[in-house]
């Protein structure tokens, strides 16, 4: 469990979020989401420890973050950043990456590394890429690769920012569904999404900013019901069952 | 795909039929690396020979053998080879590789393909150094070599200092090494304005070359070269993460900021290391990587060692060129090199479609 105690983050002396206060519970999916601007991903750089907050405590399981090397944190917490320099590397290559911090001094992969590279590749159905350069695959394809360096990586808590941007519909849902088998696997996932709709509806919980704080952390269906979501994005929102199994979806629209 | 590339590999390779053919070699396969490798280091074996071998006296192979075996420093042939061939050659051989991988480090730690030694100021810090050493103490102009690599050194310093300052991102380092480099310009003009006297030594430094080099020039140089290429290629595997990015890099657990400075250290001791004798042939540092990539691809593990080993061949040739194109007379390399490196670094570029991969 990875937990925020009163944590203030910012650039520049500037407070971006201030005194939250919030724990991401083992084996779930967490969503936060909010206008342009607000936080999110000051949020999830400053949790990810990649971004030194001003004041406050983040632990996991109790541990302070600060006690962990950069290494040891590296086989804790992945982080996906939402905007990547794409290298010039072949897929498996850049799946292998993942494995960094668990290599020794040699740098040299191990064959238990191998295995775990080659059932990352093979869970995000990847074989037929593996040879190819990361370059030439498309915008879904590419996150796909991301996401099984982060499988790679062999950590407990995920953090994805904005994991579904300038992808097409049929991608962005297939990677939705990858964070849901990665849930499966008893991975606790906190991603930035700008889907609301998505974000209700993939999500175990879902964290509403506003301004650097957190308006309501609760389950999807209760951060619909206060209607928080309506007043801060100024939409309308509607919640509908859609398909055999009436999944719950939401529409918003302007008011 | 270019001639050295047909010659090693075929076309439409894969994993399967690289199992049912033993005998096909594969791009980027273990064994294709070594072959490239193999190959390169032939060249340079030969080229060395050859360097040796040729200039405005001919040396045969066989005299060579038999001259270095006697060790008759009266025989006029061994004096040739110890004092003039061999150290030129090793020269030539340290400033090609060193430049290389240099401009390896900075390409990469960088993301930027216009990356080299003068980007982070080596260039005009090195330049500083000689030109100060030649208005101000000319009776002491054996010192040019040590400080041409203490100004280089100086330079980079100054200019991660000034980008640590901004957070030491890629174009914080960049940007920086464009202002120090033009500050220290400024600096060097006004000395040369002030003492017209230096600007021999500065034409000298800028176009570089290899005529009159000493064993003694060499060796401090040559063992920071060799001790560095060695550190950089065990580093290359931590080259590779930083080359995904800041945040990426950061969250598979690279302490981003002190590999960078690692690196650009590296670069600079690299780049100023081979500037400390032979001058401004830099040009080398940005063409070499680019055409190693061609052949090998982006992993610094196998980047460094085979830019190392074509940039000493190229670098080798274009000296062994310099001497014998209108002997008597020698060129500068610097003119050779980029004579021979411009237009063939043009061809790349549009044959290569490397646009692609910049985008």
């Amino acid at each position: 469990m990875i937990k925020l105690d009163n944590i203030s983050a910012g650039y520049d002396k500037i407070e971006i979020v201030k005194n939250i206060n919030i724990e991401f519970e083992e084996g779930t999916i967490t969503s936060i989401i909010g206008k342009n601007g607000c936080g999110k991903t000051t949020l999830l750089r400053t949790a990810s420890n990649l971004l030194k907050p001003f004041r406050g405590d983040i632990t996991i399981n109790g541990k302070d973050i600060t006690c962990f090397n950069s290494k040891e944190f590296a086989k804790k917490v992945a982080f996906l950043p939402q905007l990547r320099t794409v290298p010039n590397i072949t897929v498996s290559q850049l799946v292998m990456h993942g494995r960094y911090p668990h290599l020794g001094f040699s740098r040299t992969p191990q064959k238990k590394d191998k295995e775990i590279v080659e059932k990352a590749i093979k869970s995000m159905q990847l074989n037929k890429y593996m040879d190819k350069n990361v370059k030439e695959l498309s915008g879904g394809q590419r996150q796909k690769v991301y996401i099984a360096m982060v499988l790679a990586q062999d950590t407990d808590i995920i953090f994805l920012d904005e994991p579904t941007t300038y992808l097409d519909i049929n991608h962005q849902l297939e990677i939705l569904e990858i964070v849901k088998n990665l849930k499966k696997m008893g991975k606790t996932i906190i991603m930035v999404l700008h889907d609301l709709n998505n974000a209700l509806s993939y999500s175990d919980r879902v964290c509403l900013l506003e301004n650097g704080e957190i308006v309501i952390y609760d389950t999807p269906q209760a951060v619909y019901d206060c209607k928080e979501i309506d007043r801060i994005f100024n939409v309308n929102s509607q919640q509908v069952q859609v398909g055999e199994e009436e999944r719950k979806q939401y529409v918003f629209y302007i008011k | 795909m270019n001639i050295l590339q047909k010659f090693f590999t075929q076309k439409n390779s894969g994993r399967m039929k690289q199992k049912s053919n033993p005998f096909i070699i594969h791009k980027n396969s273990k064994s294709y690396n070594i072959t490239v490798i193999a190959f390169l280091t032939i060249i340079l074996i030969m080229g060395v020979f050859m360097s040796i071998s040729i200039g405005s006296t001919k040396i045969p192979l066989s005299d060579i053998v038999s001259a270095l075996k006697q060790g008759d420093q009266t025989l006029n042939a061994y004096r040739i080879i110890k004092f003039v061939r061999i150290p030129r050659t090793v020269a030539a051989v340290l400033a090609g590789c060193a430049f290389s991988v240099s401009g390896v480090i900075l390409q990469s730690v960088l993301n930027n393909s216009l990356a080299s030694p003068s980007v982070i100021g080596v260039n005009s810090g090195a330049g500083l150094f000689t030109v100060l050493i030649a208005a101000f103490f000319p009776t002491c102009f054996s010192l040019t070599t040590i400080a041409a690599f203490t100004g280089a050194i100086i330079a980079v310093l100054v200019v991660y200092f000034i980008a640590h300052k901004t957070g030491a991102s890629r174009m914080g380092i960049v940007l920086s090494g464009v202002a120090v480099s033009s500050f220290i310009g400024a600096i060097t003009d006004t000395i040369l304005t002030l003492k017209p006297d230096t600007i021999i030594a500065r034409t000298a430094f800028l176009i570089g070359g290899f005529s009159g080099i000493t064993m003694d020039k060499l060796t401090f140089a040559g063992i920071l070269i060799i001790a560095t290429i060695i550190i950089a290629m065990t580093l290359s595997y931590d080259m590779n993460i930083l080359a995904l990015g800041e945040e990426t890099s950061k969250s598979l657990g690279l302490r981003v900021v002190a590999y960078r400075f690692t690196f650009l250290i590296l670069a600079a001791v690299l780049a100023g290391s081979a500037i400390s004798f032979a001058g401004l042939i830099g040009f080398v540092g940005l063409i070499i990587p680019h055409v190693s990539r061609l052949f090998v691809g982006y992993d610094n593990r196998i980047l460094i060692p085979v830019s190392a080993l074509l940039g000493s061949v190229f670098t080798l040739l274009c000296d062994l060129l310099a001497r014998v194109l209108f002997a008597p007379y020698e060129i500068p390399v610097g003119i050779i090199l980029s004579f021979l490196g411009g237009p063939f670094f043009i061809y790349l570029l549009i044959k290569g479609k490397r646009g692609q991969l910049y985008d």
